[in-house]
């Protein structure tokens, strides 16, 4: 090219854009940018601020408008993972029951996704109107039925009470599944057919590696939400020892009152919460995004 | 397909035996069966046993129950101020959070699909970022923020020459700090979506009126607006059903109760505080029905407004 522009190819990913030769310091370029930098730097402010806050000794007093410690501590982080507070151990609770239930959910929303979209069977779109019409379902409210039918299970108390509900996957799971599903071509199911191999062999070694984004996004999506989740956990599992982080924190920070150090290690703590799900997001996230505006784009 | 390995003749097998033999058939619901067996233990078996228990009260954990009929149902519609504080916060959470919500999500979705931003996938994922975070982190943030003696909130109000606000101990600071943490976990999700929904109008539609000699606020106003009805439907309905359920950031915000005065409730706390901490579980059913009924009008809604495609997605 012999003029200093950048062609920028207009297509819909980029939205709007009609101008297709932009300048790479043009003026009208550098104040959009700083306008977003400024409104994203206001965004995130105050929660930098809450970072800077943890590493702040507790006696000093800090500006909270900045996210700079007047005096630098990591004294609650020591206190997060001390023998009093233990937060690691409710840290490990929580990956445990995640990566079960994520493991034994993916499979199922996998072989399900993956029936619904590819094998032909008498009442699959029935089977399939049934899913949707579940996923519909506000079933969050049923919390309380739910819970004494896990009394008389004898699961209450007990991680499997955690990991089981979710084990047979959930119905948007296996709706978006269906979606990624459908792009493998059929032929290629059907050329291995012809050639002798047996139903789980085309699902363990033509679907699976064929359809990996897929199930990262559904392995991804599972362990944030069994990571994040709150309600669930706190009514099924009482004992202190096997208690999960989220209500761990959300206990502690109920007691606050009669220990100083409760509020600094919950504060501490909900941030280092946060880098799970955050660590997940910056690992799948061009997935993430396209999947939700994927499910409202028909 | 009869197997070429039995050599009994085809005609005379049974057709359960037929099934059996052949992988093809059985496969499939063999793969389908763990999302129903699981839904129907630990989804519908609990609803029909909800029918049931709406019509009794539990006497504590003992696992008995005693018949009250309509007792639960009376005191859901007629008795229960929480009831009406929960459906109030319901509204004005929803309202709330679309009016601040969705001007700055299109502004921001305008900014973000600009030709002359640079490193745009970058601040697409800042703005995203707070709407994976943990309900509980930024319940927690919130408290940091609105804390009476060293939070963000009131460090502005002394800088600008004000007095600290208690932010926890008055009602009509609920629903600003409520819709306050509900924007920063939202907006930029709400965005996305907008965005998505922007990358489906064609270039050409913009680039006539460009022709036609409009301006870049007129484009915004008169054309992407418009044209992203369906998008604003969608949001506004999802976020409907997602306040009906909140549960996180008003349980963090509030320990667990219902607030200054108890006019914080919603309706998840207030069914977990009714089957939980005062164990009357055949009520806290109860509640749960009338919430799963306004639920379901929002879906029904959603129907109607949305015009949900799945049939298309099924060809695509």
């Amino acid at each position: 090219m012999t003029t200093p522009t950048v062609m920028r190819p207009v297509t819909s990913k980029y939205g709007l854009g009609i101008r297709s030769r932009v300048r790479p310091f043009h003026l009208r370029s550098i104040l959009v940018t700083a306008l977003t930098m400024i409104l994203a730097l206001i965004f995130i402010w105050p929660f930098l601020c809450m970072v800077g806050w943890t590493f702040n000794q507790i006696d000093v007093v800090m500006n909270p408008l900045l996210p700079i410690p007047a005096k630098f501590s990591m004294q609650f982080y020591q206190l997060v993972f001390s023998e009093k507070y233990q937060m690691h151990r409710y840290a490990l609770n929580s990956i445990l029951v995640a990566v079960a239930t994520m493991m034994l959910s993916t499979f199922t929303t996998t072989l399900a996704g993956y029936a619904f979209a590819k094998l032909r069977f008498p009442g699959r779109d029935l089977l399939f109107s049934i899913i949707i019409g579940i996923m519909l379902l506000p079933t969050t409210t049923m919390l309380v039925p739910q819970f004494v039918v896990m009394k008389e299970l004898g699961l209450v108390n007990k991680y499997w009470g955690l990991i089981l509900p979710s084990v047979g996957g959930g119905a948007f799971g296996i709706f978006m599944m269906r979606q990624f599903m459908l792009s493998i071509p059929t032929e290629m199911l059907e050329a291995a057919r012809m050639d002798g191999a047996s139903e789980f062999d085309l699902f363990f070694r033509i679907v699976v590696p064929n359809a990996s984004a897929g199930i990262g996004v559904i392995a991804t999506l599972s362990l944030r939400d069994s990571w994040n989740a709150l309600l669930w956990p706190q009514i099924i599992i009482s004992d202190v020892n096997k208690r999960l982080l989220m209500p761990a924190i959300v206990t502690l920070n109920q007691m606050q009152v009669a220990d100083v150090y409760a509020l600094p290690v919950v504060r501490a703590a909900a941030i280092l919460a946060a880098l799970v799900p955050l660590a997940l997001y910056a690992y799948s996230q061009r997935y993430f995004i396209s999947t939700l505006a994927g499910a409202i784009k028909g | 397909m009869a197997s070429v390995a039995v050599a009994q003749p085809a005609k005379k097998r049974s057709p359960i035996v037929e099934f059996i033999s052949d992988q093809t058939k059985w496969t499939p619901y063999l793969f389908v069966a763990p999302f129903f067996i699981t839904f129907a233990i630990f989804t519908l078996y609990p609803m029909l046993r909800a029918v049931v228990m709406g019509f009794q009260e539990s006497l504590g954990y003992s696992g008995k129950w005693n018949w009250v009929g309509l007792a639960n149902y009376v005191e859901v519609f007629t008795n229960d101020p929480r009831i009406v504080t929960a459906f109030r916060n319901f509204i004005y959470y929803t309202l709330g959070s679309l009016a601040t919500q969705l001007p700055c999500a299109f502004f921001l979705a305008l900014l973000l699909t600009s030709p002359s931003l640079r490193a745009m996938g970058l601040w697409r994922t800042l703005f995203f970022i707070p709407a994976v975070l943990p309900g509980v982190t930024m319940g927690v943030v919130g408290l940091w923020f609105f804390s009476k003696t060293h939070g963000f909130a009131n460090a502005l109000v002394v800088a600008f020459g004000g007095e600290r606000i208690d932010w926890g101990g008055f009602t009509y600071y609920i629903m600003p700090q409520l819709l306050t943490i509900a924007f920063w976990q939202w907006m930029g999700y709400h965005a996305v979506f907008l965005i998505a929904g922007m990358s489906g109008i064609g270039t050409e539609v913009i680039e006539a009126a460009i022709m036609d000699g409009a301006t870049a606020w007129q484009r915004a106003r008169y054309i992407i607006l418009p044209l992203l009805k369906p998008i604003f439907a969608y949001i506004s309905i999802t976020a409907a059903a997602g306040s009906l359920m909140n549960f996180d950031i008003p349980y963090v915000l509030f320990d667990a109760g219902g607030g200054p005065r108890g006019q914080g409730w919603f309706f998840m706390t207030h069914i977990r505080d009714m089957a939980f901490v005062q164990f009357r579980m055949g009520y806290a059913t109860a509640i749960g029905w009338l919430v799963f009924f306004i639920a379901v009008v929002i879906t029904v809604l959603q129907f109607r407004l949305y015009n949900f495609r799945l049939g298309e997605q099924e060809v695509a």
